[in-house]
């Protein structure tokens, strides 16, 4: 059950490109519902271990396996199946409009009529009847439609290599919602951002490629906890410690708090404050703010 | 579309060198076969043409990116390479309905009539009616133009560089030129000599390649693309599928 549940694998992956030794014994999973953030600076190979999982390239050493399978050449060039990727800025035929492009791209697979395609494209906010050419589009609209492309066939296996480039407000307060309603969905999500906050807010764990090997950053998703004091002192208190701390507005006249953290369960994050010596009134999980 | 306009740009010039030395031609049908059997524009000039069309037609998609979006969606990239080849089919067969087209309405402007009758049996066999002399020629380039199409698909995949790509076809087609002029024995190993009909045994030149004949080219043109698949496909499925460097 466990294998089937990782639907991506790396297991000791080498990659060289070029005469670069860009990964380097890379060893990962994400399971479904998960979001897996990687970080690290230009040319580290974040894209190229995304790349990894379409099977444009394929390993040197190790394996890849995604949806329980392989992805190594055999006799063909197989590629893995169900898998959505925004990968670097997507190129579209630049003559016909965004959802003949989509369309075509569609027809591929078969998987899904034009009507699907279509809400692909209203969920990304941009409108399926929209005749002009993807070439007059600008760089945000390029890029929902590319996270249109992505997301329009259900895959599996998201991968989004800085999802968010050229989006404004708007757009990104959509992207986090077909975020949120992709990894209900159960799919497994590789993101690529420079981006703290948003890597933060969207990843349950975090990894840095340094020198072609990965490293994590962070192992486990930040829960916001509601803290409920008796007076703001104890808030301050708390904002002390170098925690991150949001006042929010008071609850049943109480003065109130976010505070996100590692703390497992409620259980824990009582000790810490108690520790601390800070009294509360309440505290309670509460989910992570998406916007 | 970008391949029709490409063909336009290029009108006037095939126009140019499609005008053979000294042979008048007298009907429009004359006329196109003297085109498409003018040594220059055969061998050299209309596969110049066509490569320039096709040379970047995998490497395009891999530089920009497309590849990417369409290979998330293939099931391997046999199928991708397969579908790219039938799109270089569908381009010489265009390719060359096109030329024929052009040749037909230059033919017409220059004023000859169209006729259905043989001038030209100076050049061919006189049992061989002009009809079927056009549609053999017209199967030559079709099949000539997808198998030297396919083996240059290949040649990119190695050199990963257009304009690399695309000078490696003009210097084979310039080889087959000067093999024409030159080495009239060795002209039936180069590829774009095979779209030459006129050389092909039994037509009358002075000259003949012995054993060069439509079948041979045939055979030629059916062992250079069942190569290049084959390479291609051991190429294809290896290397990195991003941009070139
Ligand atoms: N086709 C290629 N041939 C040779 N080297 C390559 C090739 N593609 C990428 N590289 C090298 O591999 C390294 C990793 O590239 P990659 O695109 O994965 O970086 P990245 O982490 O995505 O960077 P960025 O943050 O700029 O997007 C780079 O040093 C790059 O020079
Ligand atoms: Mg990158």
């Amino acid at each position: 059950m466990d294998k089937i549940n990782n639907l991506v694998e790396f297991t000791k992956v080498s990659k060289k490109l070029g005469n670069k030794q860009v990964l380097n014994d890379i060893n990962l999973t994400v399971a479904s519902g998960e979001v897996v953030g990687i970080v690290g600076p230009n040319g580290c190979g974040k894209t190229t271990l995304l790349r990894l999982v379409t099977g444009l390239i394929y390993p040197d050493r190790g394996e890849v396996r995604v949806s329980g399978r392989a992805v190594r050449l055999g006799l063909i060039g197989e590629l893995p199946a169900s898998v959505g990727a925004l990968i670097e800025s997507p190129a579209f035929l630049p003559q016909l409009s965004g959802l003949k492009n989509l369309t075509i791209l569609a027809d591929i697979q078969q998987k899904i009529n034009e009507q699907a395609v279509r809400e692909a494209i209203k969920r990304v906010g941009l409108d399926p009847d929209n005749r002009k050419p993807v070439k007059s589009y600008s760089l945000g609209m390029r890029q929902r439609l590319g996270i249109a492309q992505a997301i329009m066939e259900k895959p599996n296996i998201l991968l989004f290599d800085e999802p968010t480039n050229g989006l404004d407000q708007e757009g990104k307060i959509l992207f986090s919602g077909i975020m949120k309603e992709q990894v209900e969905q159960g799919a497994a999500v590789m993101m690529v951002s420079h981006n703290k906050e948003e890597i933060n807010r969207y990843c349950d764990r975090v990894f840095m490629i340094q020198n072609g090997t990965l490293h994590p950053v962070r192992e486990q998703r930040d829960k916001s906890w509601l803290i409920i004091t008796n007076n703001l002192s104890d808030l301050e208190h708390i904002y002390q410690q170098g925690l991150l701390l949001q006042i929010t507005e008071r609850v049943d006249g109480y003065p109130a708090g976010i505070c996100k953290g590692k703390w497992k369960n409620r259980d824990e994050m009582m000790s810490f404050l108690t520790e601390i010596g800070v009294k509360t009134v309440d505290v309670r999980e509460v989910e992570n703010d998406y916007i | 579309m970008a391949l029709v306009s490409c063909v336009c740009d290029h009108f006037s010039f095939v126009i140019f060198f499609s005008r053979r030395n000294g042979i008048q031609s007298l009907n429009v049908l004359d006329y196109i076969i003297n085109a498409l059997t003018q040594q220059f524009n055969c061998m050299v000039m209309l596969p110049s043409i066509f490569l320039i069309l096709v040379a970047d037609l995998i490497l395009s998609d891999l530089n920009n990116g497309y590849a990417g979006l369409i290979l998330t969606r293939a099931r391997s990239r046999l199928s991708w390479l397969l579908a790219k080849i039938c799109v270089l089919f569908v381009c010489a067969f265009l390719f060359t309905m096109i030329c024929t087209v052009i040749y037909l309405i230059s033919g017409l402007l220059s004023g000859l009539p169209l006729d259905f009758t043989w001038s030209s049996h100076s050049l061919f066999t006189e049992e061989t009616s002009p009809s079927f002399v056009l549609i053999m020629i017209e199967c030559l380039y079709i099949f000539g133009l997808t198998a030297y199409g396919t083996f240059l698909l290949m040649v990119s995949l190695i050199l990963r560089n257009t304009v690399f790509t695309w000078g490696t076809g003009a210097f084979m087609n310039i080889l087959s030129y000067v093999a024409w002029l030159k080495m009239r024995e060795i002209e039936k190993w180069f590829p774009t000599s095979q779209m030459m009909f006129l050389s092909q045994y039994p037509n009358k030149l002075i000259v003949n390649t012995p054993g060069f004949t439509t079948h041979w080219s045939l055979t030629y043109h059916f062992l250079l693309f069942t190569f290049s698949v084959l390479l291609g496909l051991l190429l294809f499925r290896r290397i990195n599928l991003t941009r070139s460097i």
